[in-house]
């Protein structure tokens, strides 16, 4: 009688997913950092190997207006044959080896959150309209009002709003007592919130960095978009076989499953949780175009202009951010006559919006019971 | 304008107590044997600050003649006197304020002493001195060429002539830390850096680096000095505190709390997730 793995059925299921996520954290974090040392000494290369030297913000900082000379040569290389496989085959090195959103979605899965108290985002228009609007809004800014105008996660000044340096940190911290000295300020510590708690547990999947933050998974979304489009390798969908379980959607950590089911390839990471989950086998992974139908390519173009507004806002918030705090810059927050309010009132805002989100059965409870009290008095 | 001409011509009974340029001493163009010392009650001053430089003349050519000594910012050329280089003459030693003064009669050994303030501008400036007496119709001169060198900061706490440059005070380190210090001053003789208390470097007046392997310091607070000593012996010293954490790397302190408008920009982009978001939540019941 065999011994039944203790592993959970999610990993069980995906398991060379799960072993390759943990493989990229050695590959590409230092102190371990293997891959890159390895490229090191076959390239002939010297420097400090670390997640730093395959800097995948760099080529956005080339494309804000920076220096394509930033960009090393072995950051090239790792970016461009990212991008290729994600053509090619979609983007696996988001979904099977890329340690930052390892950890996020590893958080995520081992708080015991329940998904109806997390954030999703149901429409893959939507989370795509945003995902490229903040791309583009970041890139067409830096082009706009130059690179240095854009310190964010896709502009330049990189290391401010940096996942991976904050992971390598924490690693150099743990494994080899060299941690940087003096590392935290307060853009890494809204990184870290945004990418561990708000992006990690408070996200279905914790993928929200991924979604909506990391230049290279949305580089590599596109890419995967284009193969799809050019009929190389995508996640299938077979309409037929689906008892619309929604097992798919759930399992999903990037949101790429809608409500009609389909994997929306510019989401898609090429995890292949879908596939494993579906009992049904509605989903396979496979090469070719699929023909739509009239009705749903009319349906899909409605779809489009609905989420029109999604993307001109996403894409507008930046610049709108930019020319709100462009006063700001000029003063800085320190000498500022508010006294640096907003920094307190912003967070404050859209806390106020979470709370008033998850405690809508709290307020109306309390509604009911203001509304019982005068009863329970003249009783 | 016959005092500006009298030394000029070598009047052998001295060109009286007055201010007079390097050049306006010409005809004394013989160097004495006599031994000229200079000292300041401070090298290191803040921008007007007062200070108290000395003339000491011995030996030489005693004839019971007068003798006189000057001081000067430079020994040849236009605009040499002190007070066309910042400096401002309070005193003298004969009771007016005067970059020359003399002694109607020297028989071996004379002091002078001026009391100046210091130039408004930070920066290096040197003071030289001259004596010059007669004796036998020959114009005797001897200079104290070396000259004495003030630093005149204008931080109070001659921040800027040594310094503790990296680590910051108040840092929590790991790992190996490099200590970086600024010692900057020319009148600086030397200069030590201390871990604890102990030294643990030094140098003979420049900058002092360290590399500090923090593994070798107990978790917990330490102190970094460096100490400058300038050439009239008075001391400068620069403290920082740090607190080593090498078994709580993970939970460093913030050491850049302050706000950048791209912070807020971060935050709109978030607070814009957030709120398409929840908007989710709101229909749960279309939801699992």
């Amino acid at each position: 009688m065999g011994r039944r793995s203790r592993l959970p059925k999610v990993v069980r299921n995906n398991y060379e997913r799960y072993l390759g996520l943990a493989l990229g954290f050695f590959l590409f974090v230092a102190p371990f950092a293997v891959f890159t040392w390895i490229a090191y000494d076959l390239l002939g290369m010297e420097g400090n190997a670390s997640i730093h030297s395959l800097c995948y913000r760099l080529p956005l900082d080339w494309l804000s207006g920076g220096s394509a000379a930033a960009v090393g040569p072995l950051a090239a290389v790792f970016i461009g044959v990212v991008l290729v496989v994600a053509l090619l085959f979609g983007p696996l090195f988001c979904g099977r080896l890329c340690p930052v959103g390892a950890v996020s979605e590893f958080i995520s899965r081992v708080i015991p959150i329940p998904d109806k108290f997390r954030m999703r985002i149901r429409d893959t228009r939507v989370t795509a309209s945003l995902r490229y609007g903040f791309l583009l809004g970041f890139i067409a800014l830096a082009w706009l009002a130059g690179g240095q105008a854009v310190q964010c996660s896709y502009g330049v000044n990189l290391g401010r709003y940096c996942s991976s340096s904050i992971l390598e940190y924490m690693s150099l911290g743990l494994f080899s007592g060299a941690a940087p000295v003096n590392y935290w300020n307060t853009g890494l510590i809204l990184t870290l919130i945004t990418w561990l708690v708000l992006g990690g547990v408070m996200m279905v999947g914790g993928r929200g960095w991924c979604l909506f933050f990391c230049p290279l998974g949305a580089l590599s979304g596109l890419s995967h978009w284009l193969g799809s489009k050019l009929g190389l390798y995508h996640i299938q969908f077979d309409e037929k076989k689906c008892r619309h379980c929604r097992h798919c959607e759930v399992s999903c950590p990037m949101w790429a499953i809608g409500l009609d089911h389909k994997v929306e390839p510019s989401l898609c990471m090429g995890c292949r949780e879908c596939i494993h989950n579906c009992s049904f086998k509605a989903y396979r992974g496979g090469f070719g175009r699929q023909r739509a139908k009239t009705s749903m390519k009319v349906q899909d173009l409605v779809r489009n202009i609905k989420s029109t507004g999604t993307f001109m806002l996403a894409s507008s918030t930046v610049p709108a951010a930019m020319i709100v705090t462009g006063p700001c810059a000029s003063v800085g927050c320190a000498a500022c006559p508010l006294g640096g309010a907003c920094t307190v009132a912003m967070p404050l805002i859209f806390g106020g919006m979470v709370v008033y989100s998850k405690f809508g059965r709290i307020r109306r409870a309390l509604s009911s019971l203001r509304s019982r009290l005068p009863r329970l008095g003249k009783s | 304008m016959m005092l500006l001409i009298a030394p000029v011509s070598g009047w052998a009974g001295g060109g009286g107590n007055s201010n007079y340029q390097a050049g306006d001493c010409s005809c004394h163009g013989t160097v004495s044997s006599a031994t000229v010392g200079m000292s300041a009650s401070s090298t290191l001053l803040t921008p007007g600050e007062e200070v108290t430089v000395t003339v000491t003349v011995t030996g030489g050519e005693t004839s019971n003649r007068p003798l006189g000594a000057m001081i000067l910012s430079k020994l040849s050329g236009s605009r040499t006197m002190p007070t066309e280089n910042g400096w401002t003459v309070i005193s003298d030693s004969v009771g007016t304020a005067v970059n020359y003064n003399e002694v109607s009669s020297y028989s071996g050994s004379a002091t002078f002493a001026w009391k100046l303030k210091a130039p408004d501008t930070s920066g290096s400036y040197t003071l030289y001195a001259r004596m010059e007496n007669s004796a036998n119709g020959v114009g005797y001169y001897k200079d104290y060429g070396a000259g004495i060198t003030f630093t005149v900061s204008s931080a109070a706490d001659g921040s800027n002539v040594v310094a503790i440059e990296t680590p910051a005070n108040g840092s929590t380190l790991t790992g190996n830390v490099t200590v970086d210090t600024l010692v900057n001053g020319d009148n600086i003789t030397s200069a030590q850096l201390l871990i604890d208390g102990h030294v643990v470097s030094t140098s003979n007046g420049t900058a002092l680096s360290y590399t500090i392997d923090t593994m070798d310091l107990t978790d917990g607070s330490h102190s970094i000095q460096v100490i400058a000593t300038s050439s009239d012996g008075k001391t400068i010293t620069k403290q920082v505190d740090f607190t080593v954490a090498n078994h709580g790397a993970l939970v460093l302190s913030v050491h850049q709390s302050e706000w950048i408008p791209t912070d807020i920009i971060f935050l709109a982009i978030v607070g814009c997730m957030v709120i398409v978001g929840t908007g989710g939540l709101r229909r749960k019941k279309k939801w699992l």
